[in-house]
């Protein structure tokens, strides 16, 4: 045991392979506080739910022990969702993998090292969905001991039986489902998933959203939870225990849990070894060229194209990219849309049943306020551009000695975050000013202006950010995924944040004086935009090119 | 062929200034291979860097072929192929892609890189990698690799920062042929090396850096012309480190 604990304490301190994960160990100060405050609201909504629930009733009441049984369901669930990652990583991804297997180490020693450093967060979700409802409910109502044992078990087995759970499954499926032993691909399996809970939670916000109290939201949604809470294996000996004392109760609780925590240590001395061993000889093997591959490969192109399809090859290829690359950039504008439209649906489909209320003007606004945002936000949610620069690491020195003038390596620095950003934005855009014209809101002439200003503003957003990057870059990086996420979009998301509250201010303004002035201001945005985006490309091509030579 | 005339290169660490190279005139004549010799931190990658633009002296200036690097600076880089003291750059480009890659920035026409490519996969035993990631390579196959990229273009000066440490003994053979046989056509070869075996056997010139100062430059025959007969590179570069220790 104290060999675990030393283990556990080692990996933690070296990171535990933070250089292969999405769910990284930073000391960022930021970061830190955000938990700490998501952690005490948390305590404070289960705390609250507690009171509830006790002054609601008396132990007797049904509805209290439903609510208590689904709040312990969302807790481990959530424990379980976020265990995922961190599991999936430290057994089988990190870096240090190589040194451990190494080691005279048993394979359960090694698992339960590894889960000590992955369970952290799970850890602290199922204390928040336990303990301080139970507080809450104890501090509202009189309670028998039998009520603060059934709290403290739900806590303590809720915890390990999730964590067995889904380890078990995670080593189970490393084993036997070979395709998922590419490490790029499992790391894209993991974005989609994460990336798919979130529009998923915006569909629940939505169907929540809909006039109704959100107390009685609640009730009900928990009413719909309580046949599968009950299948939940310990839940139904818990609810007995709250309401009176039984050996039966708390042998069944502790066995079941005990039951979970052996399956999982069999299943890890079986094959966690043999997983974690092949894992370390995966990598995709392309065949060999034959001579006509080798022509086809060949192609001859220009300094810059070449240049533009390096890094878009190097972009596309590597994890640390797709999350904030591509899957921000194509996925965010869809997210954004679900998390607006779910709120705001009705309104949105009264105003437009009736065309004759919108105005010309009204058009004119929406195609231009469309055509900033969009690729605002598309561009500023990826890291292309804002790492332009900083991407290249300790291979800058090599871009320094190809004998290519730093106009052209910026050149194609802006062509290829242009290709990637715009793509998105285009598509986007495209697809809303589609569905304005079909609703005739807007007519061709406007949505070429839309396009106009949606394709300078997407140009003046990538070069902000290279010029950001370029301002501040960081070459020294050990990791990608911790260069990525250091990176700073600031500058633009300052700028997405003041156009988030500018452009709809200013729509509801032409909206509202339907004239002359409303039509002008709607040019004006869009004039500004375009003189803006030609100036920077200017500036930057001037101080930009000095500061790189500088480097 | 490489001059550099007077290179200084300093660090600044808030007030600390930190001379690490301070050399006066040396050259690489074409025609001969010079090695560029010196312990761990003498600061010969320093001075490779300067004199491949990479990095700016702080005083000096280097010509290759004539052609002064900050002067004109893409002219003078298109004279020389550099294999730098790391191999682990463009790691998610396959092999053949790089390749590629550095023939379109060099402006290799595609026969020449074709056959380039063919002869020399073949004569470094890489030619079933060429299709995978330079990623999934070992550090030797990435050394054999940036040193195919930094050839591709048959530069006249070669400019290699440790070039044999991690190949195996047949590639590091095939390198030490090409050396030869490209200093043979007239042209400059300059490798730097801390290993004294290798510089004896094979270098017509010698500059030997110590602690960022130019102690020696010249034919290995005139450096033992100083020192008692039968003296190994090896004791000779060992006595110059031990006078200084004694100071
Ligand atoms: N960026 C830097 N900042 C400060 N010191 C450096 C830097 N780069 C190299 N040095 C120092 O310069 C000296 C020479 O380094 P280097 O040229 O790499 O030596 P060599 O290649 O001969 O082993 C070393 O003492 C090293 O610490
Ligand atoms: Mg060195």
């Amino acid at each position: 045991m104290s060999k675990i604990l030393l283990l556990a304490k080692i990996l933690r301190k070296s990171g535990a392979g933070s250089d292969e994960t999405f769910h990284e160990h930073s000391a960022d100060l930021a970061k830190n506080i955000i938990f700490a405050l998501l952690g005490i609201a948390g305590v404070a909504l289960t705390f609250w739910i507690g009171t509830l629930l006790g002054g609601l009733s008396k132990m007797a009441d049904f509805l209290a022990y439903d609510i208590f049984q689904v709040l312990f369901m969302t807790g481990a669930f959530i424990g379980l969702f976020f265990a995922i990652p961190p599991i999936v990583n430290s057994f089988y991804m990190s870096g240090d993998i190589p040194v451990v297997l190494m080691m005279p180490l048993s394979s359960i020693q090694i698992v339960v090292a590894r889960i000590i450093n992955a369970a952290s967060f799970p850890l602290a979700i199922t204390f928040i969905s336990t303990i301080p409802a139970g507080i809450g409910f104890m501090v509202t109502t009189q309670v028998t001991p039998n009520f603060v044992i059934a709290i403290l078990l739900a806590f303590v087995c809720n915890f390990l039986i999730s964590i067995s759970a889904i380890a078990t499954v995670i080593v189970l499926l490393m084993t036997f489902v070979k395709i998922l032993r590419n490490k790029d691909l499992l790391k894209i399996i993991g974005v989609i998933i994460v990336f798919a809970v979130l529009v998923l939670y915006y569909v629940v916000l939505g169907v929540g959203n809909d006039e109704k109290p959100m107390s009685e939201v609640a009730i009900s949604v928990a009413n719909s939870m309580v046949p599968y809470s009950n299948a939940l294996p310990i839940n139904f000996a818990l609810r007995e225990l709250m309401t009176q004392f039984s050996w039966v109760a708390v042998l069944e609780i502790v066995g079941i849990t005990a039951a979970f925590v052996i399956l999982f240590l069999l299943v890890a001395k079986v094959l966690y070894l043999s997983g974690a061993i092949d894992m370390q000889s995966t990598a995709s093997v392309n065949r060999q060229l034959s001579e006509s591959d080798m022509k086809k490969k060949l192609g001859k192109r220009g300094q810059i194209a070449a240049m533009v399809q390096r890094d878009l090859r190097m972009v596309r290829r590597n994890p640390a990219y797709l999350m904030t690359g591509y899957l921000y950039t194509f996925g965010m504008p869809i997210l954004m849309f679900f998390a607006m439209a779910m709120s705001r649906m009705k309104d949105l489909a009264e105003f437009f049943s009736d065309p004759a209320n919108i105005s010309p003007v009204f058009g004119y606004a929406l195609v231009v306020g469309i055509g900033i945002i969009i690729p605002n936000m598309t561009t500023c949610m990826n890291a292309i551009a804002s790492t332009a620069i900083s991407r290249e690491g300790a291979s800058f020195g090599i871009l320094k000695q190809f004998p290519m003038s730093w106009e052209d390596i910026l050149k194609a620095k802006q062509r290829a975050a242009f290709i990637i950003c715009e793509s998105a934005s285009l598509l986007y855009v495209l697809v809303a000013e589609i569905v304005a014209l079909v609703l005739g809101v807007i007519d061709i002439p406007q949505m070429f202006l839309g396009l106009l200003v949606q394709g300078a503003m997407s140009y003046l957003c990538v070069n902000i950010n290279i010029m950001h990057d370029i301002k501040v870059p960081n070459l020294t990086w050990e990791s990608e995924a911790q260069m990525v996420k250091k990176s700073s979009n600031c500058v633009t998301s300052i700028i997405i944040f003041v156009c988030g509250i500018f452009v709809p201010l200013l729509l509801w303004m032409v909206a509202d004086v339907r004239d002359f002035l409303g039509m002008m201001i709607a040019f004006g945005l869009a004039l500004l935009v375009i003189v803006a985006s030609a100036a920077f490309h200017f500036y930057m091509n001037k101080v930009g090119v000095r500061r790189l030579k500088k480097m | 062929m490489v001059q550099v005339e007077n290179l200084k290169k300093q660090f600044r660490s808030g007030k600390d200034v930190k001379v690490v190279v301070n050399t006066s005139n040396w050259v690489a004549k074409d025609g001969s291979i010079t090695g560029f010799i010196g312990h761990n931190g003498a600061g010969k990658t320093t001075t490779m860097k300067m004199i491949t633009g990479v990095m700016r002296p702080t005083e000096g200036r280097c010509l290759l072929n004539g052609i002064d690097i900050k002067e004109n600076p893409i002219e003078a880089k298109k004279q020389f192929g550099y294999v730098s003291d790391s191999p682990d750059h463009f790691l998610r480009l396959r092999g053949i892609e790089y390749l590629n890659f550095i023939a379109d920035i060099y402006d290799v026409d595609t026969k020449k890189r074709m056959d380039f490519i063919n002869e020399y996969a073949e004569r470094f035993g890489m030619t079933s990698a060429l299709n995978q990631t330079i990623l999934s390579y070992s550090h030797g196959m990435r050394q054999k690799m940036m040193i195919m990229g930094a050839l591709i273009h048959d530069p006249s000066i070669w400019l290699l920062d440790e070039p044999l440490t991690g190949l195996d003994p047949e590639a590091a053979f095939e390198l030490k042929k090409m050396m030869r046989e490209h200093a043979d056509r007239g042209n400059s070869v300059l490798f730097s090396t801390h290993v004294l075996e290798v510089a004896e056997k094979l270098c017509d010139e010698i500059v030997l850096i110590k602690k960022g100062n130019i102690m020696f430059n010249g034919t290995l025959a005139q450096l033992q012309s100083q020192y008692p007969q039968d003296m190994s590179l090896e004791e000779i570069f060992l006595d110059i480190n031990k006078e200084e220790s004694n100071e």
